[in-house]
């Protein structure tokens, strides 16, 4: 009986377990990028921001978003979590505001954002893409 | 030599009617086989130019001569009959002279064996209902064939990158399954065309310019897409006015070309940008077409979600990119593939259960590639 268990065999075990450990490590910091990334976009397009104000804290906003979505695509590797693929899509959304952030906000850029939200138009992320239609819609008044 | 006309005129004459036939709908409801028809001989419409490129007229003419033949019994050829044989073997050999399609006619009519829920729209009066089952033939679907070829021409020639002709018929197998009365206020068409889509290529900065393109075009190949680009430029075709984007002659032409200029819009503006130095890194990889023709088909639905794929998957070599875009890409709420999976659903079921042998097998072993000519 003593013998069942040698030390090769516990080796291994130590190492998928550390390895059990390291991943389940890793997807809780990835979890935690992500709900922090959520957070701060969340906050940004449910606040009372003013034309004036907008490409100064869109801007900030957008290098947030895309340092933690780059700190993500490290933290998941070579595979393809949810999380990733969640914030590759909000990065893709927030394109309209980025457009009305590169330029002045005039009637071409406000057609164009517009235009790039209905393109976006997705049942499943409605919630998200009605408070960017809002926050151009006040922008472009 | 009498023996081997009576052969052939009987012979042709049983594959008219073979190809006269409803592959899906009610033989009574012949409405869009009529506007075919009527549209084929208006010099205004579209369909008359691809009606002269393709031959399509001289073979109505062959078609309605073999039909009188063979309307006595057991085609038994008369004397006075010869000169109509002669002629429909000269129209024989000027469909010869045609280009050629673009697809096998055949993978167009399994795709045609597949159902929708949605109601059917009848035009001019608008009216729609899933009463409504309007006949599809053999030549209906191969005048679709000649339009999609007609316009593919007419987009390679002016320099157009758009989906090739294979992923083209995935596309149309999906949406509508090339029963081109399918509408309903979000969808209309044989390309289930969005408001949205539609206004994307009337914009000075998405798609207007190859409208434009195609308008000031000179080369033969454009001369049916160029009546529909002249006539839309003057004034915007309304989504709302569904018949459009359905009316054979006018409508369902559109709605092809602006399938076609659809796509060559997300790629220009949106795809190509975006995997500018992916297409440059792979630029020799043998998949690299695959994942450009897979990017441009996921394009066709919401923007936001194409691009997010392209990101994420941008990151693997051409085969592996190409397999992935096949596969569930979840995020929170739904999935980025989901389009593409249904794609590639519809064409399994179509290559298992409605493709007939040769093309069964040959598509087994090549995949869409064995639809095209």
């Amino acid at each position: 009986m003593r013998k069942l268990i040698t030390v090769p065999q516990v080796f291994i075990i130590g190492l998928i377990c550390s390895s059990v450990a390291l991943a389940a490590a890793g997807d809780l910091q990835l979890r935690k990028v992500y709900n922090d990334l959520q957070a701060s976009k969340t906050a940004f397009l449910n606040s009372e921001i003013i034309k004036q104000d907008f490409i100064q804290k869109f801007k900030i906003l957008d290098a947030e978003i895309k340092a933690r979505y780059a700190q993500i695509q490290i933290l998941e590797g070579d595979g393809l979590s949810i999380e990733g693929n969640q914030t590759a899509l909000d990065v893709e959304l927030l394109e309209p505001l980025r457009i009305l952030s590169r330029n002045s906000i005039n009637k071409n850029s406000c057609n164009e954002a517009q235009h790039q939200n209905q393109l976006n138009a997705s049942p499943d992320e409605i919630a998200q893409l009605k408070l960017i239609e809002n926050l151009i819609t006040k922008l472009c008044q | 030599m009498k023996t081997l006309l009576v052969l052939s005129a009987t012979l042709f004459a049983t594959q008219l009617s073979f190809a006269n036939q409803c592959i899906s709908g009610d033989p009574k409801s012949t409405e869009l086989l009529d506007q075919m028809k009527a549209a084929s001989k208006n010099t205004e419409s579209p369909a008359f130019h691809i009606f002269q490129a393709y031959k399509k007229s001289e073979k109505a003419e062959g078609q309605s001569l073999a039909t009188g033949v063979c309307e006595s019994e057991d085609c038994k050829v008369k004397a006075d009959q010869l000169d109509d044989l002669k002629k429909l073997a000269a129209a024989n050999d000027n469909i010869l002279g045609a280009p050629n399609l673009l697809l096998k006619t055949d993978c167009l009519v399994a795709g045609s064996k597949f159902k929708a829920s949605s109601s059917q729209i009848s035009c001019p009066s608008g009216k729609r209902s899933k009463n409504f089952n309007f006949c599809i033939n053999r030549d209906f679907l191969e005048y679709q064939n000649s339009i999609i070829s007609s316009f593919m021409s007419c987009a390679a020639k002016s320099g157009i990158k758009t989906l090739d002709a294979a992923h083209l018929m995935k596309m149309y197998t999906l949406e509508s399954g090339f029963r081109p009365n399918y509408a309903y206020p979000g969808g209309v068409g044989i390309g289930q065309l969005t408001p949205i889509f539609v206004k994307d290529i009337h914009q000075a900065h998405r798609g207007q310019k190859y409208l434009k393109k195609i308008a000031s075009s000179d080369s033969a190949e454009c001369k049916a897409a160029k009546v529909i680009s002249e006539k839309d430029l003057k004034k915007q075709p309304r989504h709302s006015d569904n018949c459009s984007f359905v009316s054979v002659g006018d409508g369902l032409e559109r709605n092809i070309l602006y399938s076609i200029l659809g796509t060559a819009t997300a790629w220009e503006k949106n795809i190509e940008p975006k995997l500018r130095k992916y297409f440059s890194k792979y630029k020799d990889h043998p998949q690299l077409e695959e994942v450009k023709n897979l990017a441009l088909l996921n394009s066709y639905g919401p923007t936001g979600h194409a691009m997010a794929l392209l990101e994420r998957l941008s990151k693997y070599p051409p085969d592996r990119f190409a397999q992935a875009m096949k596969r569930p890409q979840a995020t929170e709420r739904a999935d980025l593939t989901k389009y593409i999976q249904r794609i590639e659903a519809r064409q399994s079921a179509m290559a298992k259960t409605m493709l007939l042998e040769p093309l069964k097998s040959q598509y087994a072993k090549d995949g869409v590639k064995a639809c095209v000519n």
